[in-house]
């Protein structure tokens, strides 16, 4: 079995949504218990194949045994293998809060098997391009992941079905491009395996062909992963959509798409070695740092808790090129960290977004007061999610600035820095009017009942008289619901809180045992 | 010369128009259908693309023959190989968008997208 472990990464959450609905006909309850299994097995899959890319140098594994550049490749190496294991673990606990989320949020009521069915679709298309080894399989799987998205962000209602569609026209624009790039490649070289083309591409990059091959697949990447100009489906989509497939689509899927880049510029051009490659990176470093500014102002502007994360996102996605721009193997590691910080982070957000959602009935920043009272667990959990958005120590948001600032100082890209630090205040800015308001000021109508929907406060539970228990409380939702979450919801937001802190203080560990694989061509081994 | 230039990479041209009319469809057409129409267009000259890029003038079917051991005299079969995938993948878009399509007229009752912007502000 273990030697099989890259194919069945892709294998187990696959034939996961081609059984479910058949199980679902049996019985729900089966059916979702299989479900949640098999993200825990895909996450442990990951967690195995990690350690063995640790132990044993990079994994090359033949499909059916048909050497490359002929038969198809599965590679997982230093880079590949700590995305997969970020990508399932997220898809492990969003699964876990979707659960619940669907059966208490009286504003969504779409059928849960479709949800799962979709999602489990979209984690097979996530570890599917961390896995494949050649530029074709990696277009297929992101269209998997695309398409699946599509449907996910449809499933939000009305207003979401024609987001879903605005995505689709974009996102197949970008699929288009993408794939005729592959084609320009494939004219200029014949091949299609990454390895094989990092070998050949190198030579020819005075050619027209390849270099309108590459400006193609990183137009088509861009327009997926929200590059500034390119950005322009975001916002709606991610407000629209279902908030556990949000929380999986502005995480780990968008990040799939830098990934892609990132094994065009680097694994196949290969960097900063290549001249074409350099001018690319140069062009998208400096579009990363538009992003960054331009997500953070806008987000600042909103006054909508979900377009705000979605703005957000659009800012934080594009640290990833920016770290890829300055080209060092310990930035392409903090671009690593920051895929594991901001996945966490940001799902974290898109739950208590959820949250918000099934006990206030509103997202808007204005109507959060009291939040802390209803729900001391998360409002906590908030509190570490906005410190790592900031950069505020110890969360890990903080060491991925640190980080990149480190490594743009030595290479003398001093732009970056500024950059860094004005995105880190933009986002003080906006995340302390949400703190202000769920943390600090009271809520509306205090005095008549809202301390009773506080089970877990015992401080506040005291002051409650016991007449105001059975009244019904505006903006608190059925008297059952009252206090904190289902404990299904609250347990990945416990969890994901803690890893923040926890990936913070041990950030220098990751970095120095898992991130230390990173080979890029060109040298430059990684130093510490 | 000119001439000869255009005639020699006729096809070319025409995909590359064909490219370029699928994706100003694409963003340009206010119509859903329409938009959905230039994608397949899109899509197609993607697909000819590839195929051309295997085309080979007088190549024979890739299947070893008696007597036939120059590659040269092949097609290549591999674009077509992949093209059957993305044929796959075209399919299950234009599937996704038309279903959702369906679900925007029965909420909206039109497919102009000006129109339901409008609608949905109501």
């Amino acid at each position: 079995m273990m030697e099989h472990l890259p194919v069945l990464l892709v294998i187990v959450p696959l034939a996961t949504a081609l059984i479910s609905p058949f199980l679902s006909l049996l019985s729900r309850r089966l059916s979702l218990t299989v479900i949640q299994c098999a993200f825990l097995l895909n996450f442990i899959q990951s967690l195995l194949a990690l350690q063995r890319v640790l132990s044993q140098g990079d994994w090359h594994y033949w499909l059916g045994g048909w050497n490359p550049p002929y038969g198809i490749e599965f590679v997982l190496d230093g880079v590949s293998a700590p995305f997969a294991v970020v990508a399932t673990g997220i898809a492990f606990l969003v699964s876990l809060y979707a659960q619940p989320f669907f059966r208490k949020d009286p504003t969504e009521r779409e059928p849960r098997s479709l949800f799962y069915v979709l999602f489990l679709l979209m984690a097979t298309g996530v570890t599917g391009v961390c896995v494949a080894g050649d530029v074709f399989t990696m277009y297929v799987f992101l269209e998997i992941t695309s398409l699946s998205a599509y449907g996910l962000v449809a499933l939000g209602g009305n207003r979401a079905v024609f987001a879903g569609f605005r995505y689709l026209i974009l996102g197949t624009v970008g699929a288009t491009f993408y794939l005729v790039g592959v084609g320009f490649l494939f004219a200029a070289t014949g091949s299609l395996n990454i390895a094989d083309l990092a070998a050949l591409i190198p030579n020819l990059t005075n050619s027209p062909v390849v270099i309108f091959g590459l400006v193609l697949i990183l137009v088509g990447m861009g327009v997926k992963s929200a590059l500034v100009p390119l950005h322009f489906w975001l916002p709606d989509a991610h407000t629209q959509g279902p908030t556990p497939a949000i929380a999986y689509l502005a995480t780990a899927m968008l990040k799939v798409f830098s990934y892609a880049m990132f094994r065009f510029l680097f694994t196949i051009f290969g960097g900063y070695t290549n001249e074409l490659a350099s001018r690319a990176l140069e062009i998208l470093g400096w579009l990363a740092a538009v992003s960054v500014i331009y997500g953070s102002v806008m987000a600042i502007a909103q006054t909508d808790f979900r377009r705000m994360l979605a703005y957000s996102t659009i800012a934080q996605v594009a640290y990833i090129p920016l770290a890829m721009a300055i080209g060092t193997p310990f930035a392409i590691a903090a671009a690593l960290l920051q895929v594991l910080s901001h996945s966490m982070t940001k799902c974290l957000l898109f739950m208590l977004k959820g949250a918000m959602h099934v006990k206030m009935h509103t997202t808007m920043i204005g109507k959060l007061r009291g939040m802390g009272r209803i729900m001391p667990i998360c409002t906590a959990a908030l509190f570490i999610a906005a410190m790592s958005m900031i950069g505020l120590p110890p969360a890990s948001g903080f060491f991925v600035k640190w980080q990149i600032v480190t490594e743009a100082a030595g290479t003398g890209k001093y732009v970056f820095i500024v950059v860094m630090i004005l995105s880190g205040l933009l986002n003080a800015v906006y995340f302390f009017r949400v703190l202000e308001n769920a943390m600090f000021l009271p809520p509306e109508g205090e005095a008549e009942s809202h301390g009773s929907s506080c089970r877990d406060d015992a401080e506040e539970a005291a002051q409650v008289s016991p007449h105001v228990e059975s009244s019904v409380v505006p903006g608190d939702p059925a008297p059952g619901f009252r206090g904190e979450l289902p404990i299904l919801m609250l347990a990945p937001i416990i969890i994901l809180a803690v890893l923040i802190i926890v990936a913070g203080v041990g950030s220098g560990w990751i970095l120095d045992n898992v991130l230390n694989h990173i080979s890029l061509p060109g040298g430059g081994a990684y130093y510490g | 010369m000119t001439q000869d230039l255009f005639f020699s990479h006729l096809i070319y041209w025409v995909l590359g128009i064909m490219f370029v009319v699928g994706f100003f469809g694409m963003m340009l057409h206010k119509n859903l259908i329409k938009k959905l129409m230039s994608m397949s267009i899109l899509q197609t000259a993607v697909i000819l693309f590839f195929l051309m890029l295997g085309y080979h003038p007088e190549g024979i079917t890739p299947i070893l023959q008696a007597g036939q051991t120059d590659p040269t005299t092949y097609v290549n079969p591999l674009p077509q190989a992949l093209m059957l995938t993305a044929i796959v993948v075209n399919l299950s878009t234009t599937g996704v968008a038309l279903t959702l399509m369906i679900l925007l007229r029965r909420k909206w009752g039109t497919l102009d997208e000006n129109e339901i912007i409008r609608r949905m502000g109501k």
